[in-house]
């Protein structure tokens, strides 16, 4: 046999089962988030241990930790460690795999549903159950197969960087991270079960994936509130620690996030086959009718006057989701925080009771009235939710670069409307999503003040919150520009890519001393932190100018090229 | 009389695939001109070329005098189109979509709008993605001829349709006709080219090889004339009668079925000197027509083994 003959059959193998094929398909995010995750283990092992063995680096490591709002967003464990330093800075990032989780599966069941597409599958032998589960399964199995890249990846960062960390450890890693996805990717498919669309399903989870996040923060900071964090996935995510040495082996926890993963799928399973290919569980079992439209024509409807009009109304359906989610967000952190601001009252409780000269200090600090301190602490939320406002802006794009692929486009072309002012009106649309999303930010964290006596420069709020706007249209106007040349996937696939590297450059080049300019090469570094030393106006206006030069080169672009599918 | 669609040397390629080479044809106002051809040949490419979706690699496209690309805008104000595979947004209505893109065009006639939703029994109140194929197109329809364009490009318009409203659809083109404005449509539907185009354009692998009007393609014709013998049909005898192309007998019969290229009288005349028991001749039909363009090295290796000789 030829080697071209086998280099055939071994391509053909694939599309022999709706499992393979399916797993075939997951074939780059499985190396894109191994590789890319897996990566900044032993990157940040690398780092790390360079700091680590000095006493002044250690002591600005700890110092970091001491800060009270850090347990926001995770435990420091062991952080003089490697392994220790490595499991907290990459606590925010490993359980993004969730995302493109619920991602997939929302897009391989109710996306092909949408599609049609598994109208033709299930005409093929084969029960409707066993076609998605052999979905489903290959997502677990893509799952697991990046579990094994961040394991294996993580074991050999170790070895080369003298990191201590047994191989089972390092399996552990990579299963406590599958596992904790593989619970976004059950949830995606009962939500499925719901909607009639992709989008929605995806964006109802995410948004419990955020709750998530935010009933672990919570049941981290309230005194008493650990059962709040235990109603959270990532509670039982934080169990286990497999790259802190010392840290013991949580078993309950994997067994918890498994058997949720296994119950949401037989849940989902049930609905799926007990209600009508394409529509969803809810419509099907109570035969409740759609409002019946009118007849006549709704020639004067807002959204449909014109083009501007009807992609503000597309993105305002998005983005009212995002408004909500990141405007919940802003509200419950500051509360929160104002948690964490009494919790360190009560530590120094003792400590004023024999020093009571301190007490003026303490109360400045943890008061609530302090508008420096509390803006400090509400940086910290802020620079998570430029990430969420950043995901959005790419979600823009990515709508933008869909529309185009699936000839969504070519009736409104066929009207007397110029490519440029389709695009231009489009962009228009972005921003005005954007301001309304990061406007919700503003919203929240001025209503949790207001609730829980948090005294805020409101104006600086203000002016760090729609400062995430320019941000957002820089990312916007670059999803453009790459829509100009490639496929909605491949445009998603550099723009998640470009975030993750943010997020990283943002993680690493701190620890290893890389040059400033590098370091500004980060989206999230562009953002700084207006609510500590206000507004920049310089670097906004060059966000403007480089999302303005973006802008054009891509209107340039769509105005020549060809509108294939 | 001046063209209203004039083509000329329009050429598109893909990167290696190919689109559509040195195409050229002319519409005048007030025809139905007729795009034929089997997928891939080239027909969608052309109509988007001309809806400046596509940019051309060499020749030119002017509608009503105006440049398809350079005056893109100005031509689609006078432009209805259809295209191949409609994209809408699911979640609007039907109802919705045709007030948008009504709004986008700056406002059509109610009444007409109107009238082509009950003509194409269409119920506007239903969301797009809760229509069938045909419904679609219905919608897809009516947004082409709403804002009565002076040309409209229609990729396929009778795809999913029923018969009924296949019908419908071919009294709306002969009114539209009436009405001096002119149609260009492709289809597979070779009986309602026939019925409703004035000429016709043939393109195989992206080449345009034959325009005509309808009638002259069918001069092109070969006739197919089955002669049944009262005795032993004699073979042999009408090889060399003119415009025979080929003889072939039919099995378990005494008749020979003859292909003819042009008249059949020397047929005729030939077949008259036996005794005969029925000669049926039938009128090939433009799909006939059609085949033998894309048939054609086909055809000539099976009329050589066929060949009664």
């Amino acid at each position: 046999m030829t080697t071209r003959v086998r280099a055939a059959r071994m391509r053909t193998v694939w599309f022999h089962s709706v499992f393979l094929k399916t797993l075939r398909d997951c074939r780059l995010p499985i190396f894109g988030w191994g590789l890319g995750i897996g990566t900044l283990v032993p990157v940040t092992f690398a780092g790390v241990s360079i700091v680590l063995a000095s006493a002044a680096g250690r002591e600005d490591i700890l110092a970091l930790t001491r800060n009270p709002v850090i347990r926001l967003f995770a435990e420091p464990v062991s952080v003089e460690t490697a392994g220790g330093y490595a499991t907290w800075r990459l606590s925010m990032l490993l359980p993004m795999l969730a995302v493109w989780a619920l991602l997939a599966v929302s897009r391989v069941t109710r996306g092909e549903e949408e599609l049609g597409a598994l109208d033709v599958l299930l005409s093929v032998s084969g029960s409707r159950s066993r076609v998605v589960v052999e979905k489903l399964a290959a997502i677990a199995a893509a799952l697991i197969l990046i579990g094994v890249l961040i394991g294996g990846l993580a074991l050999a960062g170790a070895r080369l960087t003298r990191v201590e960390l047994a191989p089972h450890r390092a399996a552990l890693f990579g299963l406590n991270t599958t596992l904790f996805a593989l619970v976004f990717a059950s949830a995606a498919f009962v939500v499925a079960q719901f909607t009639r669309e992709r989008r929605p399903a995806a964006g109802a989870t995410a948004i419990l994936l955020g709750i998530s996040f935010v009933l672990t923060s919570a049941g981290r900071v309230i005194a008493g509130g650990e059962w709040i964090g235990r109603l959270s996935p990532l509670y039982y995510f934080e169990l286990n620690k497999p790259l802190v040495a010392e840290y013991p082996v949580n078993g309950g926890g994997l067994v918890i996030m498994a058997v949720t993963a296994l119950v949401l799928t037989i849940a989902g399973l049930a609905l799926f086959a007990r209600r009508d290919i394409g529509a969803p569980y809810i419509v099907a079992c109570s035969h409740v009718r759609d409002r019946v439209p009118s007849q006549a024509l709704p020639m004067a409807s807002w959204s449909l006057r014109s083009l501007m009009t009807r992609h503000a109304r597309g993105v305002a359906a998005s983005a009212g989701w995002w408004a909500l989610a990141v405007g919940l967000y802003a509200l419950l952190l500051t509360v929160l925080l104002r948690q964490i601001q009494q919790n360190l009252r009560d530590l120094l409780a003792d400590l004023l009771r024999t020093q009571p000269q301190f007490a003026p200090l303490v109360e400045r600090f943890t008061g609530g009235g302090d508008t420096a301190s509390n803006m400090v602490f509400l940086n910290a939320v802020f620079t998570v939710l430029v990430v969420v406002v950043v995901a959005f802006a790419a979600s823009l794009a990515n709508g933008w670069a869909s529309d185009e692929e699936e000839g969504r486009l070519d009736l409104i072309l066929a009207t007397p409307s110029a490519r440029s002012r389709v695009v231009l009106t489009r962009v228009a649309a972005a921003a005005l999503g954007l301001t309304f999303v990061t406007a919700s930010i503003l919203l929240g964290a001025t209503l949790a003040s207001a609730l829980v006596s948090m005294q805020l420069d409101l104006r600086r709020v203000a002016a760090a919150a729609f400062a995430m706007v320019p941000i957002g249209l820089v990312v916007v106007s670059i999803g453009y520009v790459l829509a100009g040349w490639l496929r909605t996937q491949a445009v998603t696939g550099i723009l998640t890519g470009f975030i993750l590297a943010s997020f990283a450059l943002t993680i690493l080049a701190p620890l290893f001393k890389w040059p400033d300019a590098l370091l500004q090469a980060s989206i999230f570094e562009q953002y700084g932190t207006p609510l500590v030393d206000g507004p920049h106006a310089g670097r906004v206006l060059g966000q403007l100018g480089v999302a303005t030069v973006l802008i054009v080169a891509a209107v340039i672009r769509f105005t020549r090229k060809d509108l294939t599918r | 009389m001046t063209p209203l669609i004039d083509v000329a040397g329009l050429t598109k390629s893909y990167g290696r695939k190919r689109g559509i080479i040195d195409v050229s044809f002319e519409v005048i106002a007030g025809e139905v001109f007729g795009f034929l051809g089997p997928n891939g040949a080239g027909k969608t490419t052309t109509m988007r070329l001309l809806m400046a979706l596509l940019y051309p690699d060499a020749g030119s496209a002017r509608i009503g005098g105006m440049d398809c690309w350079r005056q893109s805008v100005d031509v689609k104000r006078i432009v209805g189109y259809l295209p191949g595979e409609l994209a809408l947004d699911p979640n609007l209505t039907g109802g919705q979509i045709l007030a948008y893109f009504a709004n986008l065009r700056g406002g059509v006639d109610r009444v007409y709008l109107q009238a082509l939703i009950a003509r194409l029994n269409l119920d506007p109140a239903r969301r797009y993605r809760q229509y069938s194929h045909g419904n679609k197109q219905k919608v897809g329809l009516i947004q082409a001829f709403m804002h009565r364009p002076r040309v409209l490009i229609l990729d396929e318009p009778t795809s999913g349709l029923d018969p009924l409203n296949q019908h419908e659809f071919g009294r709306m083109v002969a009114e539209v006709r009436g009405e001096g404005r002119t149609v260009l449509l492709s289809s597979h539907v070779l009986s309602e080219v026939e019925s409703a185009c004035d000429r016709v354009g043939i393109i195989r692998e992206g080449r345009l090889v034959r325009v005509g009007a309808v009638a002259e393609l069918k001069e092109i014709r070969r006739h197919e004339v089955d002669l049944t013998f009262a005795d032993e049909p004699p073979a042999d005898a009408f090889r060399d009668v003119p415009g025979i192309e080929r003889v072939e007998r039919l099995r378990g019969s005494r008749t020979l079925r003859l292909i003819v290229h042009g008249d059949i009288d020397a047929l005729v005349k030939a077949a008259g000197r036996y005794s005969l028991t029925a000669l049926v001749s039938r009128e090939p039909s433009l799909e006939d027509v059609f085949l033998r363009f894309y048939d054609d090295a086909g055809a000539s290796r099976q009329d050589a083994d066929r060949v009664v000789s």
